[in-house]
């Protein structure tokens, strides 16, 4: 079956002859002295047509190229290469999460973060300008991308974090390892932990919707006509107090990694992993300076080996040799 | 110059580390792998004491800086690390040139640390001034 990649990429080769055609047809009265009935016909039907075929051509090559650069395959090299740095980082989590029982692999990952200076990605919220601070989220910000990531699943949708020139703005563990050039570390410990959210993962927007119109009705008819304050109007103290201490986690959550609020919440109603420890820090190459961040997050509160630890040393030595002999840095 | 072994430096225990807080939160800040020296050696060049670090990724441009009349450091230009410290011990007292090598190396780690001039990160002086109190011992060694 033919791919999208492929259907584009002959849409593109037709269309390239077709404006060819055109071409040659434009001057093909002027080249021979001998006459050829059905070339004649063909070339007068091209110069007939010409504005209609280029411009069809036109958008046709358009498309197709928008197509092939999102859907995108990948050169056998490239796959290998994606390969061998997979391999590396899966050696890489099993050394450094050496105490993990928990088989689920998206629970201790290991991401690869490269940093680049302008990134293409949609967010409508971003667009729009409803990010706060407002228009400091642009292709040209700086980004942190996640290029590689242990495991098999969580694969897709990655977030990119903010990291641009002006420090104060990045954004996430990746964001703050970048700036700060040390390794850094949150969480993990049982007095020091992010909090765990999934329990407010049932608020969807319209269920905080509704109980913020319930919280308004109790107050009015509390002050207006409380034998009216029954029923399901009644929110129960109960209810109110679980909803804020949701929005208390997630504005805690938030402020501890970096991450906007509103980032942390389309994340719980996605229902997208929340890590509960979190270490990251630099990667550097000895002649261009730093590239990247290594993010380092455990869904089950474990932390990875401590960073200056003799066996994360090696198994850190094994990743970035491969990094560096493959030039995932380009 | 004489070729010494490298002596592998427990990075474990020399791994520096700071609290900040954010927010009722500690975070943990650690030298980052890069930052940590994995090996130390002392070797005779001449009239020299050098003392070597090596790190992940130790091919990188050096740049010299002549710290006073008898001591040089040697940076990565890139990454701020320290790479070498070079002593002239011709000019020191004949019966207490280990003690006074020792008195160098430590104000060299000293100015590394604390003068402005070097764009140093604090964690990864203070692993390197770690690495070498590990080592003092064998360091010492060399010439005899």
């Amino acid at each position: 079956m033919l791919s999208v990649n492929s259907v584009a990429t002959r849409v593109d080769r037709f269309s390239l002859f077709l404006i060819s055609c055109v071409s040659y047809s434009v001057t093909w009265n002027e080249l021979p002295e001998k006459s050829y009935a059905f070339i004649d016909n063909v070339s007068a039907f091209f110069r007939t047509h010409s504005k209609v075929i280029l411009v069809l051509c036109g958008v046709a090559l358009i498309i197709s190229k928008i197509i092939k650069f999102f859907f995108r395959e990948k050169h056998p090299a490239e796959l290998r290469i994606d390969y061998a740095v997979n391999k590396a980082i899966d050696d890489f989590r099993k050394i450094v999460f050496e105490d993990v029982t928990d088989q689920a692999t998206d629970h201790n990952r290991v991401t690869i973060f490269k940093h680049y200076n302008r990134h293409f990605r949609i967010k409508w919220r971003e667009i729009f300008g409803l990010h706060w601070p407002p228009f400091s989220r642009w292709f040209f910000s700086g980004w942190l991308v996640a290029i590689y990531r242990s495991g098999h699943v969580t694969q897709r949708n990655i977030t990119c974090f903010l990291a641009p020139d002006d420090a104060e703005r990045t954004e996430g563990i990746a964001g703050r390892a970048w700036r700060c050039k040390n390794t850094y570390t949150i969480g993990g410990d049982e007095n020091n932990t992010l909090p765990d959210l999934e329990e407010f993962r049932r608020y969807t927007r319209i269920s905080v919707i509704v109980i913020n119109i319930r919280r308004c009705l109790r107050w009015l008819l509390r002050k207006i006509f409380p034998v009216l304050c029954t029923g399901w109007i009644a929110i129960s103290d109960e209810e109110i107090n679980d909803y804020l201490a949701g929005v208390e986690a997630v504005k805690k959550y938030a402020a501890y990694t970096h991450a906007p609020e509103a980032w942390v919440w389309s994340r719980l109603r996605a229902n997208k992993l929340l890590p509960t420890a979190i270490t990251g820090m630099i990667l550097q190459d000895g002649r261009q300076g730093a590239w990247g961040a290594l993010v380092l997050d455990s869904k089950n509160g474990r932390h990875c080996i401590p960073t200056g630890d003799r066996k994360f040393m090696d198994a850190f030595r094994a990743l970035n040799k491969v990094l560096m002999n493959l030039e995932v840095i380009p | 110059m004489t070729d010494t072994e490298w002596l592998d430096v427990d990075t474990g225990s020399v791994s520096a580390s700071d609290i900040e807080e954010n927010e009722g939160i500690n975070i943990r800040l650690n030298v980052s792998p890069y930052d940590l020296p994995e090996a130390l050696r002392g070797l005779m060049d001449g009239d020299f004491f050098c003392l070597q670090f090596r790190y992940l990724n130790d091919k990188e441009p050096k740049e010299k800086i002549q710290l006073d009349d008898h001591i040089t450091l040697t940076t990565g230009s890139v990454t701020g690390r320290i790479l070498e410290i070079r002593i002239n011990v011709i000019h020191l007292d004949v019966d207490k040139v280990r003690l006074e090598v020792c008195k160098q190396v430590m104000h060299a780690l000293d100015e590394f640390r604390d003068n402005e001039r070097f764009k140093t990160n604090k964690l990864h002086a203070k692993a390197a001034v770690g690495a070498v109190f590990q080592k003092y011992q064998d360091l010492l060694q060399v010439g005899e």
